[in-house]
């Protein structure tokens, strides 16, 4: 008999695992009553996104998650503004491009009562309610620190920044330049602005390092950058000769990192941005914060030693569901 | 492990698998039509929700045509449609929450609804701009425009948010499509696959009732034909471990009838035997008694013609004596012993040394009528002579002699009787030898066949009779041989048993009787 029971037992468990296999259901109920805030990415931030999923479970708020096959100012601008038509209780988005559209989108939202928060890129003359990221000049500073214990006498280095204009490269790259500043053996030569698209910035780094051979040492101001910094010496056989130190971090630039095509990175906490912007408009909306104009979240600098794969597990730990537009 | 092996019964192993097979067989085909009721629930829902979606837009759209013809016109009964169209359009968005979805669905569909509600906010404001305007200027009209166009602004997000929403509906749908055919897909494999393991089960199962109920009976049927009653271990069937109890009760009976039929069988045989043998037995002693009888019978004719005898043979002594014929009285003794001895001992035990006597009277008789052409001798050891035997054994063999062995000796012819005891085989040894003319072999052949036949011939009845009653009065232990050569003469041997302890006890009744 228990020789049956067993038997009855095991296929029951087997129909019931197959019926599970098949009927994961992907319905919710309705949570109404929860406060509805938009994020809308200039792209698809998707560790940022995580931790604001992390703490929608956390605080019971609602974050819808927009983003863009291509970075573009005017739809972000758009979402912005259906964002204020559809009433959230609050907007984080990210600054990465100048753009009046967006800027005015910003300030609509903000006239009426929805705060917006920059999620770590922010925006110079809008009337942002906070910037929460990473202290951008510091990031900087921490890369020339990397690049002046890396490298010997006669360095020659340049600086890729994507956009001069953009408030937070300049941080990065005033950083950087302070924290080499006092380092005799290293000399700027050249400060390249190369846009974000990675066409265009390939091949203006293979002129830059076409014209100035001498160049030893590069500074890459953004995650763009740093992407196709590693391809970009590899196509001119210089990555041995070249001591490349990077902004962001990612699976391309790990993989730099690992074979020493770059020395280091200094990376944000992408998790901790989207957590902490959740996290600040549900306090302000319950009061519990006023304007607060910037809040730093953690840095990292990564060398080769790095624990990437437990890093990234971290970092990607929520799984969000994208509009994508 | 015993107490499992009593309980497992065949029909319990039916039941429990049947049972097993029929509620697995359930569950499959209610976990699948659930499963596939489920996947076109949500197919459906997804159905539903771009079709409230299109509903949605449809009206929105006929709205916002209304609003700009309300605009232009200012027509209160206008307004009075855009607001049954608002309503409308609201309760569908109302629908579409109630609609089961995912957690982006719901969010989509607030941010909707709240757009909605901004939209019909800036509706209203064009209202009551229109309302509160008694009179249309160029600058009333201006800010009606500013309100149209921040309505437009609102519906243009919503557009775009329904354009998203809708695409996004497209690829739910898609894919709910796609799970659909898949449920379906499985479904179908499922059912083969339930036919197979049926299939497969129906053939274990069929080999298991062959090899449990058919394969035991089939043995049964082949040993109860087989059975003959001689081989018990080849008609018993074979009772494996593993056999279910009903056969195993089964067979064990069989077996156990098999054992006693063979029993009984041996018991019956054995009995027949037995009976066989004493119906022998009894055959043996009813011709032995009736050889006895026909014994006694002759000897009883034997006895009437000496009474006769013996009162003439008295009445011729007595004559003799008077004329004073010695030898005829002498003779006329011995003759009248011999006839005394033949009525009172014929058929009766007497001693040897009786047997012996009446052979010598008759042996002076024979002397008398031979004169000294036939001479007798007697060696005799006297030591066992009081042992019993039956009567007229010697008298018969030394007249064989006579007529057949010398009879024709014109001289010299000699019988010799003897008689010693063998201590060592508690024997005593009568011989009877005649120096005659003997017996060819082929004729002492037939002589010796004569003496162990019960009806022998009638030259042979003398030594037959006398063998015979030997072997009846000593019960088969005594043995009489004869040896005959030609031209050598003939020689009867008598061995008589006689145990040591006979020799000193005598109730001898002959003696008495002398």
């Amino acid at each position: 008999m228990r020789k049956y029971i067993l038997v009855l037992a095991a296929n029951i468990l087997l129909i019931l695992f197959i019926s599970g296999q098949t009927l994961r259901s992907d319905t919710d109920t309705a949570v109404s009553g929860s406060p509805r805030f938009t994020y809308v990415c200039p792209d698809v931030w998707e560790e940022c996104a995580g931790g604001m999923r992390r703490a929608d479970d956390a605080l019971g708020t609602d974050t819808r998650y927009i983003g863009f096959r291509t970075a573009d100012v005017d739809r972000q601008a758009s979402a912005i503004h259906s964002a204020v038509y559809s009433k959230v209780k609050g907007i984080i988005t990210g600054g990465r491009n100048r753009s009046s559209g967006l800027t005015e989108s910003i300030r609509e939202a903000v006239s009426r009562g929805i705060p917006v928060v920059m999620a770590g890129m922010d925006l110079e003359n809008t009337d942002r309610t906070c910037y929460i990221g990473p202290d951008n000049y510091e990031m900087g500073k921490q890369a020339g620190r990397d690049l002046t214990e890396a490298v010997r006498a006669g360095t020659k280095a340049a600086v890729i920044i994507p956009d001069t204009g953009n408030v937070n490269l300049k941080e990065r790259a005033e950083g950087f330049r302070a924290a080499i500043a006092d380092d005799p053996d290293i000399e700027i030569v050249e400060e390249l602005e190369c846009g974000f698209d990675q066409i265009t910035i390939q091949e203006l780094m293979l002129d830059l390092l076409g014209k100035h051979p001498e160049i030893n040492a590069l500074f890459c101001a953004d995650l763009a950058v740093s992407e196709i910094a590693g391809e970009v010496l590899g196509n001119v056989e210089r990555e041995t000769h070249c001591t490349v130190v990077c902004c962001g971090l990612s699976d391309a630039v790990w993989n730099y990192i690992s074979d020493r095509t770059c020395f280091s990175t200094v990376a944000a906490d992408s998790a901790q941005i989207g957590y902490e912007a959740v996290a600040f408009l549900w306090d302000y909306l319950n009061g519990k914060r006023q304007n607060t104009d910037v809040i730093f979240t953690d840095t990292i600098d990564v060398r080769a030693d790095f624990e990437y794969a437990a890093w990234n597990r971290e970092q990607n730990d929520r799984q969000v569901e994208w509009s994508i537009q | 492990m015993k107490v499992r092996a009593e309980k497992k019964t065949f029909k319990r192993t039916m039941i429990g698998t049947l049972t097993g097979m029929i509620i697995i067989t359930l569950m499959l085909v209610g976990v699948s039509l659930y499963s596939i009721y489920v996947v076109n629930q949500n197919y459906q829902a997804t159905i539903d929700r771009l079709l409230n979606l299109n509903t949605f837009y449809e009206q929105l759209e006929e709205t916002n045509n209304s609003v700009y013809n309300y605009t232009l016109s200012g027509d209160e009964n206008i307004y009075i449609d855009i607001q049954e169209q608002v309503t409308g359009t609201r309760s569908v968005l109302q629908n579409m929450t109630l609609t089961a979805g995912s957690r982006v669905y719901y969010r989509n569909i607030r941010d909707l609804e709240e757009m909605y509600l901004s939209y019909y906010e800036c509706v209203q404001k064009i209202y009551e701009h229109s309302y509160l305007c008694d009179v249309i200027t160029i600058g009333s009209r201006n800010t009606g425009n500013k309100y149209y166009e921040s309505s437009q602004k609102v519906y243009d997000a919503i557009y775009s948010q329904f354009r998203t929403l809708y695409s996004t509906m497209l690829d739910d749908a898609a894919l709910q499509s796609r799970n659909v055919q898949r449920q379906n897909l499985f479904f179908y494999r499922e059912m083969i696959a339930m036919v197979i393991v049926t299939v497969i089960f129906e053939y274990f199962y069929q080999r298991a009732l062959v090899r449990k109920v058919i394969q035991p009976i089939q043995n049964l049927t082949d040993s109860i034909r087989g059975f003959d009653g001689q081989n018990t271990d080849r008609s018993k069937v074979k009772i494996g471990s593993n056999t279910e109890r009903e056969m195993s009760s089964l067979l064990h009976a069989y077996n156990s009838m098999i054992l006693r039929i063979q029993n009984q069988m041996d018991e019956i045989r054995k009995n027949a035997h037995i009976r066989e043998k004493l119906k022998d037995q009894e055959m043996e002693n009813l011709r032995i008694s009736n050889r006895l009888k026909s014994s006694e019978l002759k000897a009883l004719q034997m006895q009437i013609n000496p009474h006769f005898l013996f009162n003439t043979l008295n009445m011729i002594s007595q004559t003799a004596y008077l004329e004073n014929a010695d030898q005829t009285v002498e003779l006329l003794g011995s003759t009248a012993k011999l006839l005394r001895y033949t009525l009172d001992y014929t058929g009766k035990e007497v001693t040897l040394a009786r047997e012996i006597e009446l052979l010598g009277s008759y042996v002076s008789i024979q002397e008398q009528r031979f004169g000294d052409r036939i001479r007798f001798e007697f060696d005799l050891d006297e030591s066992h002579h009081q042992m019993h035997v039956p009567s007229m054994i010697l008298q018969p063999l030394v007249e064989n002699s006579l007529k057949y062995g010398v009879g024709m000796k014109t001289e010299g012819a000699l019988i010799r009787i003897c008689t010693r005891y063998r201590a060592d085989k508690q024997q005593e040894i009568i011989i009877v030898s005649d120096n005659g003319t003997g017996m060819e072999r082929k004729r002492l052949e037939e002589v010796r066949r004569s003496m162990t036949e019960k009806n022998g011939n009638e030259r042979n009845i003398g030594l037959s009779n006398v063998c015979l009653r030997l072997s009846m009065f000593f019960n088969g232990d005594s043995r009489m041989s004869i040896h005959s050569r030609t031209g050598r003469g003939t020689t009867v041997v008598l061995r008589l048993p006689c145990p040591e302890t006979e020799k000193g006890e005598q109730k001898n009744v002959s003696d008495n009787n002398s």
